[in-house]
């Protein structure tokens, strides 16, 4: 029978399982033959073995002694620790966890909620309070009327004082006249 | 070149251990302290624990060189087992289910250092990155063991438990399959690949070694 030659990554193969003995006859007959021929894997055949060397010399020398009994005693208490414990089932047991995870997602959405809230009333008008709200049509003292239309809230002081706030840019507003409008909307000017 | 016993008790062990073990394989069989154990029998779990224990903590600190963590990694190993014991083929040999859960309770806790290493606040890391001139090289101090142990960590774990189970622990071919739950041909092709990656690691450190030497 015609043996079939060998290459050499297929024989290199062969000589990392021929340096343990994990070779099959047929495999070590066909690496034989082939390292015969082909220098180069008969150099590598010769590092492969040192290295193994290093490694059985590590196998040989770490031998310290392991003494019996190293492991059984303490493991024999804590099987007994553990059998003298009340039985908690464990598909019912509460996860602090997920319970924790969950509280700190609701926290974070409410965080962020309100931080997204608009700031209706800007702190230089602190102490007063929010009256009422309506639609006006700002006004300027020369007349001009201009083109848009604002909702503001009507502010009290303390002492009286009214303030017309937007509560949008948080500009505090003093009107001098107030024109009450055909739609129902009033005019301010200031 | 490394021969196996057959026996469950002596699952990759050397012949030497055989031997000094031969009274317990007495006691009864595996198969039978595994059954009296899944019916809550302890002392039946004892007998399998000290029967294994010594080969247990053998591979662990193959992976893991400190005996003191190896040994605590041993105790969650056999607790593991105890707790699966109803998930364990009685079919099947228990060495290998054992071995198993040894290697990857081993392997867990290395990836949780690995992963403290990486999210820790603060890192020593820069202090190791530049080496004191004045130092003597610290390698001097390492012993052949703790060189190939560095070595084997660069290793991809699939490879590494091949390699260390066959030619360090003295697993068969088998065996190791039987451990890892993968076929022969698998373990065969992992275990060439293995060595090659340990022989070129090796030649890198050996020529990196006599570079320094040189310069």
């Amino acid at each position: 029978m015609q043996k079939q030659s060998l290459n050499c990554a297929d024989a290199r193969h062969l000589v990392h399982l021929a340096v343990g003995d994990d070779t099959l006859p047929e495999e070590e007959l066909r690496l034989t033959d082939h390292l015969h021929v082909c220098s180069d894997c008969r150099a590598y055949h010769a590092g492969m073995v040192d290295a193994m060397h290093v490694i059985e010399r590590v196998r040989d020398n770490d031998c310290d002694e392991i003494p019996m009994g190293s492991v059984w005693p303490a493991l024999a208490d804590k099987l007994k620790a553990r059998q003298s414990r009340v039985y908690v089932p464990q598909g019912r047991r509460f996860n602090g966890a997920v319970a924790a995870l969950c509280a700190c997602s609701l926290l974070l959405a409410f965080v962020t909620a309100v931080q997204n809230l608009p700031s209706n009333y800007p702190d230089a008008i602190s102490g007063f309070s929010p009256v009422s709200a309506v639609n006006v049509k700002l006004q300027n003292n020369g007349g001009s009327a201009q083109n848009h239309q604002r909702q503001l809230v009507q502010m009290a002081g303390p002492n009286g004082t009214i303030l017309w706030v937007d509560p949008l840019t948080g500009q505090a507003y003093v009107p001098n006249i107030m024109q009450a409008l055909d739609d129902g909307k009033s005019n301010l000017n200031f | 070149m490394l021969k196996m016993s057959e026996s469950d008790a002596n699952f990759g062990s050397s012949g030497a251990e055989m031997e000094s073990d031969d009274s317990m394989v007495s006691q009864g069989t595996d198969a039978r302290l595994v059954e009296q154990a899944r019916r809550g029998d302890t002392d039946a779990f004892g007998q399998l624990a000290q029967r294994y224990e010594r080969r247990v903590i053998k591979v662990i600190r193959r992976f893991m060189p400190d005996q003191d963590l190896a040994l605590d990694l041993a105790q969650e190993s056999f607790l593991k087992a105890f707790d699966r014991l109803d998930q364990f083929d009685p079919s099947r040999r228990f060495g290998p289910w054992l071995f198993r859960i040894a290697v990857n309770t081993t392997y867990d806790y290395l990836r949780k250092i690995k992963r403290k290493g990486r999210w820790a606040l603060f890192s020593e890391a820069g202090e190791d990155r530049v080496p004191d001139p004045a130092a003597a090289d610290p390698r001097g101090d390492l012993d052949l063991s703790q060189e190939v142990h560095i070595v084997l960590a660069d290793i991809p774990e699939a490879y590494r438990t091949v390699l260390v189970l066959r030619d360090l622990e003295g697993f068969s071919t088998s065996e190791v399959a039987a451990v890892t739950e993968r076929s022969e041909a698998t373990i065969r092709w992992r275990l060439a690949e293995a060595r090659r990656m340990f022989k070129d690691a090796w030649e890198r450190r050996d020529r990196s070694i006599e570079e320094e030497s040189l310069g």
